[in-house]
């Protein structure tokens, strides 16, 4: 699936004969697509274009036009679904056709995008059975692991079925297990723990699993140092593999997202515990406006929010700082032994392996640029360690010097905080 | 009997259907000759065959009627007294009475008498649970391989199945896991970079030095890093693995369950003090499995290993034949009668027809006029060559040696005549007369098969990828030597903690590595719900019972096997060999169950009398109430052993790689035995549970040995469309193994084919439409 060069070209400049089924190959798809293009142009769906478009998808699934020109024609045949009868047959016949027409595709092709985005628009329309789709994704996922169009067909489909983000970090752990060069598993990975801890039903008020990291309950630090514990087996088991190190760098990101998520969650709160009173009283006020208990119940809640807020307001003033000083310290304390694990598990065996250098470059040189380490100097010892690493790496991996070079001036951008990313 | 076989002359008769034997049957049918495949019972595979319990329990009590039998025959008359057929019904192993020849012997030939022989094995005991025996599934649930064998994806054999397009007829299942006795708990063997990661008993630095160490390997491979040296030494492997920082229990991993060695690699001052001092049984037994492995030899069986990894699918590198390991000897039978082979079942040979050298040569020229058989005249009768055979050892052996084989007798009295025989070591060793007074007798394995209600493992605990675990059926395990044993699972019940700490908890104290294969219903060689399990150790101890006991018991809940004791056996040897047993099986039951079980040796032979066949259980009062102790409630964690067979097998001694050539081994094989001109001898089984590769080379060595020139089965040419192309085929192609790809992937050919016939397809869709619009 990987690593295999085609040897199609190749065999086409030596071999006639290859050369002739290929020309016939490409005529049949030009003639192909010029006519259904002609059809388009006249608005015309009939079955026979529309078989036609089919074989032609079969032989080059890339042309999105032609699968255009299908959901186009088969547009108003969905629209009729749910009418009943025989309009709802066409519907489901339609809807079957399609899945059966991308699945062809798909197995010739796993990784044509337009098939898959057709594929999804059929799904949407709600007649495909989706336990169907997870079979079929798990096996294809089985044939090719790292098949993300695969990966990201699987969330849409969960996220239909409403799967559990539980057991689909489970199904994602097994895939990893099997084979962790996978950026596409670990990428799922960041994805369902931010769905698990930091979605709508996380502590984060309205913060979606769009949104930036600092917006978002950061991920609770035992969930992430089992995180750190299996990637950390990753390394040892083979330090040459980048994915893990990437999936690791997410994970340090979020550690940190700590630290801003509570300087702004604290501003946050203040704010938003106002807003929300106000909301509040304002619609309580509007609800039961006109009946009798209306003025008692409005000055209840007003009394209460007003309590509130100024105990709040208050309290807020130690407390913020005691609880940040608590969250600095322990952001701090995980980076610490991230930093002496990387020097004692992996280092200590392979002093110049590139990415524990690099990972720990980063983490020194995050430390103190965001004063983690304690007394100023310290954090200028450890930039300067940051600093000597990089130097080293540029000598380990001149390939990439320039890169260590930036990284060394400061320019790497390496505490960004908004992303969550060192 | 009426029919004869014809033509009655053959360039070759092989005697017995092995795969050895069939291997070098089939290369001479490619090669053009003539191939008579002889066999004494209704199914193939002699010395790699596979029974069912009913014919393996049959073919026992005919052995020791024989042996009882030999044993009269030579202190009485010292004449040859045909095998007598055992009283109870015919099953597929049964072999038809010997008749007195039909024809006299030729003019300057003799008779070389062959011993028959119901198993190519010794010292079986076997054992079964209350109400287990007798059942249908005697004869159809069950098939039980004599020489169990895990199949590396990319051994040679492969290839050659290939090759031969003999894999139609087989199928191979994956093995599921493979796993080594640890820490008192069966662990998976990390093998691989999934298994290395996954694995949470592995520290991190355990891990980086496999990592390393697999990964150098990868690298000698290519001639390149640091271990390409060292695994290209005679240096032992379990130093350079010591020397690459692997700790002990990393340097079991990698040469039990990775190198598959088959006897200590890394034997304890003790053990060392033990082997000098005492016996050299133990080293023997060591020597019958490969003896200590060099970095050369470890380099080959890792590479040997890494590349079967996943070359079918799956991450396995091992993979089993369904329908029992007979069923390989019996794929190349069928290339053979495909070929043109002549094919005879049920029909022992009885003897060899030997010429004298001086006499050969002209007879040679006599039997080129006339038809084999016809030349017969009267003058010497058999029972004269039979007294001569018999008459003195030495003088035997000497003459042996300066004649020539030209045919065989077969059961029905038949002559057959031949330019060569061909036979199995196993076979051989029934020769009369032949051994060296000098030989040494070969080493041997000690086995067991047993049937177990349950897998060896229990299903893992249910997750969403899977909700529904299903318990591995087809694995492989190894007891490193010495082990600890096995401790129970954390939630087992007091009870059942004090009886595991009462059947020893001091450990298995094998001195060897117990090898272990467990197939499920998935191979079809059991019912479903039932297992059957195959162990294999070095044979050091007097019994294959002793080699394999403390082992079966710490794996299996053993409590209800009772020994099953054959009435027909009152020869000394076996009498009390069986006491023993009886004794050490009933003190194991007094510790694993809280009833005892009383059945001592006087009991059980009083009982002899009256059992057709065998049974021991059903008259002891103790059963019903050890019985029912075992379906207490008590949580089992180990499955039960309901049937077990203990035996000991002859086998090849095995060959270095790349230290011991392979015809060296062939040599020294050889010499055990003083055999006719026209005689050549196979490898018999190996002792190894991993791989044919030692049966195929040595199979190909004794025939590059005894047919120089000739074209072997791997370098003769197959039809495309099965093993049944025509001779002059001379297509080649391009399927095989050593695309990296490996596997019977689709040919290329086929996918284009598909390409084509959708290109067209869409070709004339579009010139029909095109129509369409013209009118």
């Amino acid at each position: 699936m990987h690593g295999r060069p085609r040897e199609y070209k190749n065999k086409l400049k030596a071999d006639p004969k290859a050369q002739e089924g290929y020309k016939k190959k490409v005529d049949a798809i030009r003639n192909g697509t010029a006519l259904v293009l002609e059809y388009r142009k006249q608005r015309k769906y009939d079955p026979a274009i529309l078989d036609a478009s089919a074989k032609l998808l079969k032989v080059v699934p890339e042309i999105y036009t032609l699968w255009n020109y299908r959901r186009e024609a088969l547009e108003p045949v969905f629209a009729t679904a749910g009418s009943g009868g025989a309009a709802e047959g066409a519907a489901q016949r339609a809807s079957d056709g399609e899945l059966a027409l991308t699945h062809a595709c798909l197995m010739e092709n796993p990784k044509s995008y337009s098939t898959w985005h057709h594929r999804k628009w059929v799904v949407a329309k709600g007649l495909a059975p989706l336990e169907r789709e997870l079979h079929l994704i798990s096996k294809a996922l089985d044939e090719d692991q790292r098949n993300f169009h695969a990966w990201n067909y699987r969330m849409f489909i969960c996220r239909r079925m409403g799967r559990s983000a539980q057991d689909e970090l489970s199904y994602g752990e097994e895939k990893i297990l099997q084979n962790f060069s996978n950026y596409s598993a670990w990428h799922f990975r960041t994805i369902l723990l931010h769905q698990m801890y930091c979605g709508p039903g996380g502590a984060g008020a309205g913060a979606a699993a769009g949104g930036s990291a600092s917006q978002r309950t950061p991920i609770p630090h035992d969930v992430l140092d089992q995180e750190y514990d299996m990637v950390h087996q990753a390394f040892a088991t083979d330090a040459r593999d980048e994915s893990p190190w990437v999936y690791y760098r997410w994970l340090v990101g979020n550690t940190l997202s700590h630290l801003t998520h509570h300087k702004l969650a604290l501003k946050a709160t203040a704010t938003a515990t106002s807003a929300t009173a106000t909301a509040t009283a304002t619609a309580t006020a509007t609800a039961v406006a006109g009946e009798a208990v209306s003025a008692s119940s409005s000055e209840l809640v007003d009394a209460t929010d007003a309590a509130a807020r100024d105990a709040a307001v208050e309290g807020e003033e130690g407390a913020e700082e005691e609880e940040e000083e608590a969250g600095r310290v322990r952001v701090a304390a995980v980076l610490e032994r991230e930093a002496a694990r990387l020097l004692e598990d992996h280092l200590a065996a392979e002093p110049d392996a590139k990415w524990p250098l690099l990972t720990l470059a980063r983490l020194r040189e995050a430390q103190a640029r965001l004063g983690l380490a304690g007394s100023p100097e310290d954090c200028e010892a450890l930039l300067e360690e940051a600093r000597s690493l990089y130097g080293r790496l540029m000598v380990l991996d001149p390939m990439r010097r320039g890169f260590y070079q930036d990284a060394l001036e400061g320019r790497a951008f390496v505490v960004v905080s908004a992303l969550g990313t060192v | 009997m009426a029919w004869t076989i014809t033509p009655s002359k053959f360039d070759v008769v092989v005697i017995g259907s092995g795969l050895p034997e069939c291997l070098v049957a089939a290369s001479l049918l490619k090669a053009g000759r003539d191939v008579l495949i002889i066999d004494a019972v209704d199914t193939y595979g002699t010395d790699f065959a596979s029974f069912t319990p009913a014919a393996l329990d049959d073919a026992i009590v005919q052995q020791q009627q024989q042996l009882t039998s030999h044993a009269a025959a030579v202190s009485e008359t010292s004449r040859y007294v045909p095998a007598p057929v055992p009283s109870g019904e015919e099953h597929e192993h049964s072999m038809p009475k010997c008749s007195s020849i039909s024809e006299p012997v030729p003019p300057g030939c003799r008779l070389l008498r062959l011993r028959q022989r119901a198993l190519p094995v010794s010292d079986i005991h076997a054992f079964a649970a209350p109400g287990e025996r007798g059942g249908p599934g005697d004869r159809r649930g069950y098939i039980l391989d004599l020489v169990p064998k895990l199949v590396y994806q990319s051994e040679p054999l492969v290839d050659l199945l290939v090759h031969c397009r003999c894999h139609h007829y087989l199928e191979f299942k994956a093995v599921e896991g493979s796993y080594i006795l640890q820490d008192g708990g069966i662990h998976p063997v990390p093998a691989g970079r999934a298994d290395i990661f996954r694995d949470r008993r592995l520290s991190l630095s355990d891990k980086r030095v496999l990592m390393r160490f697999i990964q150098g390997c990868v690298e000698a491979r290519g001639g390149q890093g640091h271990l390409k040296d060292v695994l290209a030494s005679s240096q032992p492997l379990a130093q350079i693995l010591a020397a690459e920082g692997l700790s002990p229990r990393l340097r079991q991993v990698i040469l039990y369950g990775i190198a598959m060695c088959d006897s200590d690699q890394e034997p304890t001052p003790a053990a060392v003090a033990a082997d000098n001092g005492i016996t050299a049984a133990d080293a023997d037994a060591a020597a019958a499995v490969g003896g200590v492995m060099t970095g050369a030899g470890g380099g080959a069986a890792l590479d040997l290993f890494t590349t079967s990894q996943g070359r079918f699918g799956h991450e396995a590198a091992f993979m089993v034949p369904s329908y029992g390991s007979g069923s390989v000897a019996e794929a190349f039978v069928r290339l053979c009668a495909v070929h043109g082979a002549v094919t005879i079942l049920r029909q022992p040979v009885q003897a060899l027809l030997v010429m004298e050298v001086k006499e050969a040569v002209a007879a040679v020229a006599a039997a080129s006029d006339n038809g084999a058989g016809s030349v017969l005249s009267h003058n010497n009768g058999g029972g004269d060559d039979a007294d001569r055979l018999n008459g003195s050892d030495g003088g035997a052996a000497s003459s042996t040696a300066a004649c020539s084989c030209v045919g065989i007798v077969t059961a029905a009295g038949q002559v057959v005549r031949c330019k060569t025989v061909v036979a199995g070591t196993g076979t051989i060793s029934c020769l009369e007369d032949v051994l060296s007074p000098s030989a040494p007798p070969p080493p041997y394995v000690s086995r067991a098969i047993v049937v177990l209600d349950g897998p060896l493992l229990p299903a893992p605990h249910g997750s969403a990828a899977q909700p529904q675990p299903v318990p591995k059926s087809l694995l492989t395990m190894v007891v490193p030597p010495h082990s600890d044993g096995l401790a129970l699972e954390g939630q087992a019940s007091e009870t059942a903690v004090a009886a595991w700490a009462a059947a020893g908890s001091t450990g298995i104290g094998n001195p060897h590595p117990v090898r272990v294969l467990q197939e499920g219903a998935s191979t079809c060689v059991c019912p479903a719900g039932r297992f059957l399990l195959y162990l294999s150790t070095p044979a050091t101890s007097s019994s294959s019972y002793d080699d394999l006991w403390n082992t079966l018991a710490k794996l299996t809940d053993t409590t209800d096997l009772r020994e099953v004791r054959s009435p027909a056996c009152p020869s000394a040897s076996a009498t009390s060999s069986s006491s023993n047993i009886s004794t050490a099986a009933a003190n194991v039951n007094t510790s694993t169950s809280t009833k005892i079980y009383t059945d001592g040796d006087g009991d059980g032979d009083g009982d002899d009398n009256n059992c057709a066949v065998v049974n021991t259980t059903d008259k002891h009062p103790a059963t019903d109430s050890a019985a029912t102790s075992s379906s207490s409630p008590t949580p089992r964690t180990r499955p039960r052993a309901l049937r077990a067979w203990f035996y000991r097998q002859p086998v090849q001694h095995r060959m270095v790689p790349a230290i011991a050539g392979a015809a060296a081994g062939g040599a020294a094989e050889a010499l055990a035995y003083q055999l006719p001109v026209g005689v050549l001898q196979l490898p018999g089984p190996d002792g190894g549970l991993a791989g044919y590769s030692q049966v195929l080379e040595a199979t190909k060595a004794a025939y590059r040995a005894a047919f120089p020139g000739v074209q072997w089965l791997a370098e003769a040419t197959f039809g495309r469309h099965g093993a049944g192309g025509a001779e002059g085929d001379e297509e080649e192609e391009g399927i095989g193994g050593d695309n990296g790809d490996g596997g019977p992937a689709p040919a290329p050919a086929v996918e284009e084919a598909e390409e084509d016939a959708a290109i067209d397809e869409l070709t004339s869709a579009v010139a029909r439409l095109q129509g369409g619009q013209g009118v």
